[in-house]
């Protein structure tokens, strides 16, 4: 899932001040699995900001929605029929999302979150990055052990000199991913595996090469 | 409420939107629980409505958990009245702050 977290409700208060009439929207996707975006947290956040507006005096009406999922079109476009007087949109999806109200509504639209990165739940409360969205996925060499998002220094070839003991030189909180992949391809009877040397990324697949796309014609 | 451990956040929140001045959650003490886990899921949550409180501008300590074995009414009406009894010293949190040599509108 994609990982968000609440951006400080300083910085929401002060998106939302100008504003009468607002709506909070979240998605029913990742943000909900991460508790940043739910339905949830739209309930939580609008008692918030009434309690805010309540306690100063000022004029609040918060409208509350939570769509499926605001990275898709239909969903995104039945988010209309909610905005009647609404003067700006908070929304609580990731960055994905919020510029897919954006591109919708003629209406400001401020992020609620920030979008941290794709990963996993290690336990609940407590979560990890295990993908980059590198578009060159081989991980079917590296034993299930992402070395592009779990390196400190993304090596598709490693380990480097900085490893020790199983950990990175970065401290010993963050497990060399390179030792990772060793001790599971020994444990598979793959170790052979480790000779193979993976070439360098696809460069137009990859995140610097600028906005990537995705045609699928069976889809259209 | 069958236990403090299924109280929501929005719920508490939405107590003092509805005018409480503080909210006391009374569940069991830890290890009291029927349930086994309430106090420990109650905890995070009150902590959570506590932090948003003070998002808002109010004092977190209007509201508070307190752990009570349900027989013991004497404890319990301790507890309540204590509570009240400083809740009430704060005052309203809704209140315009008093602008001195100013009086109240009749």
């Amino acid at each position: 899932m994609i990982v968000a977290r609440a951006k400080p409700f300083e910085a929401v208060l002060a998106f939302l001040a100008p504003y009468r009439r607002v709506a909070l929207v979240g998605c029913k996707g990742c943000v909900t699995v991460c508790a940043a975006g739910g339905t949830r947290e739209v309930g939580i956040l609008a008692t918030t900001l009434a309690l805010e507006a309540r306690r100063t005096g000022r004029a609040l009406e918060i409208v509350e929605v939570t769509l499926e999922r605001q990275c898709d079109p239909e969903y995104v476009a039945s988010l209309g029929t909610s905005l009647e007087g609404v003067e700006a949109i908070l929304s609580l999806a990731c960055g994905a999302g919020v510029q897919h109200v954006a591109s919708r509504y003629a209406l400001p639209v401020y992020p609620g979150n920030d979008t941290l990165f794709i990963g996993v739940v290690e336990q609940p409360g407590q979560f990890q990055e295990r993908c980059r969205a590198c578009g060159d996925c081989q991980l079917g060499v590296t034993a299930g052990v992402c070395p592009v998002s779990r390196c400190a220094k993304r090596l598709r070839n490693g380990p480097c000199g900085g490893s020790s003991h199983g950990h990175c030189e970065l401290g010993a909180e963050v497990p060399c991913a390179w030792q990772a992949i060793v001790d599971r391809l020994e444990s598979l009877g793959r170790l052979d595996d480790y000779e193979r040397l993976l070439a360098p990324a696809d460069g137009a697949a990859a995140p610097q090469s600028g906005p990537r796309r995705l045609d699928r014609e069976d889809l259209r | 409420m069958p236990c403090a451990g299924r109280v929501e956040v929005r719920l508490i929140l939405e107590a003092f939107l509805g005018g409480a001045d503080g909210v006391l959650v009374l569940g069991c003490e830890d290890g009291d629980c029927r349930f086994q886990l309430g106090p420990q899921r109650a905890r995070p949550r009150v902590a959570l409505a506590r932090a948003r409180l003070a998002d808002a501008g109010i004092a977190p300590e209007r509201l508070e958990l307190r752990g009570v074995e349900a027989s013991n009414g004497a404890r319990l009406a301790a507890l309540v009245n204590d509570f009240t009894a400083r809740i009430r010293a704060l005052g309203p949190w809704t209140a315009p702050a008093a602008v001195p040599g100013t009086e109240a509108a009749p």
